[in-house]
């Protein structure tokens, strides 16, 4: 398990804190603010699924099914409550209970069985919310695969305020996240993601901590997707979609750095940003029109020699990589 | 002297083969009862079906009279059994205090925390200067006296530990028997062990299995006394035989 230093950890939350409450103000709200908005709301989707993999050791392949739910629950209330700040209001808490609710039935059913088949269990209930989503049974609430369009509250319609919404939110996710895997419980997880058996052994109820993570994390993800919902005043099926958002997370997270928690907020910035840079881009079909092949190449990349991803090697190395430190391919002898 | 653990014809099977037959013995309070027999002799896997981590086909662990069957292992060291395995017993990458608080039962209240992990300290001097590396980096013997620490701060009413000295150096085997008979009037433990000079400096009581089942049991004295035994169930050869001294 990789600890960020403390002197690190606040250099990397002073720059990038100051960075992100300047942004707009020094280069103006438009393209770029709309950008960071997902990057936020992904980062701290990401977070929330490092607190799965990194501190716990569960693999869910149906992470969406939280981020979507929340994403729909909030768009449906704004739409249904002709953007009244009390929908605002309702969406968000119905979709935090719905995420309780949610996260316990998955975990009933799913955690008492070894990873691979709770992977799997989480990939066909995500799946399921996305069917459920397009089907024509619910069109009425969800305008099924045409998405669904709505308008946010009055107080939320200037650029800067959803800007600053969306940065206040990664901050409390932020905080929270590394207040709750610094507590016993926090410490509790890491012991059970490292050896579950002796976990176990020690009286410690492993499938109620595991429970209590994945209720956490499933919460967290779901108001991540409604303040994406929020950013975009848009939600399709696309926020269900295993490959465009179980499996980006993953990246975002091994990219960043498993179990470093902030990883996922680099994880989420190279990821969003260079899919709307690939997207932004009319020059050089070969990059925009194979995205996803670069990506691949990308992740290949990362794990051959960032194996830690990037803020997990820089707290390995002590803070510093260097190039002579990455892991080279070994020259055969023969 | 009360019984504080019963095992009654144990018997459990792992996959299609038999490996308990029917494992008997009594574990008496604050005596330290060693498990012997030669490897394979069923041992680990009495101690493993006691934790609730197998099932047993047939018969009965009772703590203090009360049934285990069917109760989960987090919930058999709840009610007081402490469990030291012989291998994977630590969390290799989290700090020796942080292996130390998981296992505190009353880790949220900070002064009583703060209190036994002193007492740990104390207790086990060669752990309090690793206090904050990672519990990998530590040699096999601090690994051993860690696990035995981890479940020892959960303040147990009997502890259950698989063959401490296994891979140890003869130094730290000695190390290990100074800790064990610190515990020893104090503590309930049933000691599985290979090496007979360690079980019989610190064990009271034994109890002897062979091929799945208990084959004798009683006070450790009488086992010293016992060469056919020893002989029959440990390999021990009497040097006097071996080189055919009159």
């Amino acid at each position: 398990m990789k600890t960020i230093p403390i002197r690190l950890r606040h250099i990397m939350l002073g720059l990038f804190s100051s960075l992100a409450l300047l942004w707009p103000l020094l280069f103006g709200t438009g393209g770029t603010t709309a950008t960071l908005e997902q990057v936020f709301a992904f980062a701290a989707f990401a977070m929330s699924y490092d607190l799965l993999i990194g501190y716990t050791g569960i693999i869910s392949f149906g992470h969406a099914m939280f981020f979507g739910t929340g994403a729909y629950v909030v768009a449906i209330a704004l739409a249904r409550g002709n953007g009244h700040t009390m929908s605002f209001l309702f969406g968000f808490g119905l979709a935090v209970v719905g995420a309780v609710v949610l996260s316990l039935l998955v975990a009933f059913i799913s955690l008492r069985i070894r990873n691979a088949y709770f992977a799997m269990i989480t990939l066909a209930v995500g799946q399921v919310f996305a069917v459920m989503a397009g089907s024509q049974g619910l069109r009425q609430w969800t305008h099924g695969n045409d998405g669904l369009t709505f308008s946010v509250p009055n107080w939320l319609n200037g650029d800067l305020t959803l800007y600053y919404l969306c940065l206040f939110f990664l901050f409390l996710t932020a905080v929270f996240l590394t207040r709750f895997v610094a507590s016993p419980v926090g410490q509790v997880l890491r012991g059970i993601r490292e050896n579950e058996s002796r976990a176990v052994g020690l009286g410690l109820g492993v499938v109620q901590f595991k429970t209590l993570a994945f209720v956490v994390s499933g919460v967290t993800a779901t108001l991540a997707g409604g303040v994406y919902a929020l950013a975009q005043s848009f939600v399709s099926t696309g926020v269900y979609d295993v490959s465009g958002i179980s499996l980006n997370v993953l990246l975002m997270v091994v990219i960043g750095g498993v179990g470093t928690l902030y990883g996922g907020v680099l994880g989420a910035a190279v990821l969003v940003g260079v899919q709307n840079l690939f997207s932004n881009w009319s020059g050089w079909p070969i990059l925009t029109q194979h995205e996803m092949l670069w990506f691949g190449i990308l992740y290949i990349l990362i794990v051959r020699f960032l194996p830690q991803g990037i803020l997990g090697s820089v707290v390995a190395r002590g803070g510093v990589v260097s190039w002579r430190a990455l892991p080279r391919f070994k020259k055969s002898q023969t | 002297m009360e019984n504080l653990l019963e095992v009654d014809s144990l018997a459990t099977d792992i996959g299609q083969f038999h490996i308990l037959t029917g494992v008997s013995f009594t574990v008496p309070e604050q005596q330290i009862t060693v498990l012997l027999g030669r490897n394979g002799a069923g041992k680990t896997t009495t101690l493993r079906t006691m934790m609730g981590y197998l099932p047993p086909r047939s018969g009965q662990v009772r703590l203090r009279g009360e049934s285990l069957q069917s109760v989960p292992t987090w919930q058999i060291v709840r009610k007081g059994v402490g469990y030291v395995p012989e291998d994977a017993n630590i969390f290799a990458n989290l700090s020796v205090a942080e292996n130390l608080s998981l296992s505190l039962p009353g880790r949220h209240h900070r002064n009583s925390s703060n209190l036994a992990l002193t007492q740990v300290q104390e207790q086990f001097p060669d752990l309090r200067e690793h206090w904050q590396k990672p519990a990998g980096v530590l040699s096999g013997g601090q690994r051993q006296m860690l696990a035995i620490a981890c479940v020892l701060v959960g303040g147990p009413a009997v502890m259950l530990i698989d063959e401490p000295s296994k891979g140890l150096s003869p130094l730290f085997v000695e190390r290990l028997g100074d800790v064990l008979l610190t515990l020893q009037g104090s503590t309930t433990i049933l000691l599985v062990e290979q090496n007979f000079y360690l079980a019989s400096r610190v064990g009271q009581q034994y109890v002897l299995m062979d091929d799945g089942k208990t084959v004798a049991a009683g006070p450790m004295h009488e086992l010293l006394a016992a060469l056919d035994l020893q002989q029959r169930y440990l390999g021990i050869r009497i040097l006097s035989e071996e080189m055919n001294i009159p």
